[in-house]
């Protein structure tokens, strides 16, 4: 099994049995955390910065896909 | 994805055909089920009778409860079904273990939480998927305990498919350091879980790819549509 086959396994999992860890999908992205991951995307966040939002964005998986929308252009 | 002829010798078995249940309970598969618990942590004696109550069970030998068959949902392989439900009651069994010969005293002003009040009475059906509690638990400790940007990285490129290069413009990183986040982290996760769940029950013999095969049969036939 490949790391990434591996980590969706275990991603699966986790949003069935423990979505507070997974990362649920019905939350809200505000329009501040939507500005701060626009910065994050620009690479403009501090380290701690960066360690912060990352907390908020493992458990926001709707404020997850806009960062990843960011990145894939 | 469904299994088709495993639900065909699932269905055939329960609508009392011969040959289906003859496969089922036939001395390959309890052989096979007694080896993938005594690979697991059990003795041969508990490997051999809890494969065969649960061979047994499959077909509703016990009173008032209906054959652990018809809740394969064929999302999975049938082997990935006995498996799970032998180490599920290979857990069960350890823990009850643990408190005999060994049985906490009775402390009338203790409250009503101490570990004995709380082991269920042998007749109440167990609430709780043993083995779900187990892996979810570990994976949660773990996670807790890894770097939060690192398990980002991890999945905005597992999960969202972003590209390792967009992730290391973004941080004016190379790429190889970005796949070297990615990769310590995952084996972060690893280690982790396994020291934890070794915590919770030391006697269980998993290994890492067991778990991560556990927790996909897991959500296969605990999570997957109803057939």
């Amino acid at each position: 099994m490949t790391m990434d086959t591996n980590y969706q396994t275990i991603h699966t999992f986790l949003q069935a049995f423990a979505p507070e860890i997974g990362g649920r999908s019905s939350d809200v992205v505000t329009p501040e955390l939507e500005k701060t991951i626009q910065s994050f995307a620009a690479g403009e966040l501090s380290e701690d910065q960066v360690n912060e939002l990352s907390r908020e964005l493992l458990s926001n998986e709707n404020a997850l896909e806009k960062l990843a929308a960011l990145l894939k252009g | 994805m469904a299994h088709e002829e495993d639900i065909a010798l699932v269905d055939a078995a329960l609508a009392g055909d011969v040959a289906a249940s003859t496969r089922i309970r036939s001395d390959e598969i309890t052989g096979w089920l007694a080896a993938v618990l005594a690979k697991r942590g059990a003795s041969q004696t508990e490997a051999q009778d809890l494969a065969a109550d649960l061979i047994a069970d499959c077909f509703g030998a016990r009173e008032g409860k209906p054959p652990l068959l018809e809740s394969y949902n064929g999302q999975g392989p049938l082997r990935g079904f006995l498996s799970r439900a032998a180490i599920n009651r290979l857990i069960d069994l350890k823990r009850r273990q643990k408190f005999q010969g060994n049985l906490p005293e009775r402390n009338l002003e203790s409250g009503p939480t101490d570990e004995f009040d709380l082991l269920p009475g042998e007749d109440d059906a167990p609430t709780d998927d043993a083995l779900v509690a187990l892996l979810r638990d570990s994976l949660i400790t773990a996670f807790s305990k890894c770097n939060p940007r690192d398990l980002m990285l991890m999945r905005l490129v597992a999960i969202h498919g972003v590209r390792q290069e967009a992730i290391a413009a973004m941080f004016g990183w190379s790429q190889s350091k970005v796949s070297r986040a990615i990769g310590g982290v995952m084996e972060e996760i690893r280690e982790k879980t396994l020291e934890e769940m070794r915590k919770s029950d030391p006697w269980l013999e998993l290994e890492w790819d067991d778990f991560v095969s556990l927790c996909r049969s897991s959500s296969d036939f605990l999570v997957g549509a109803m057939r």
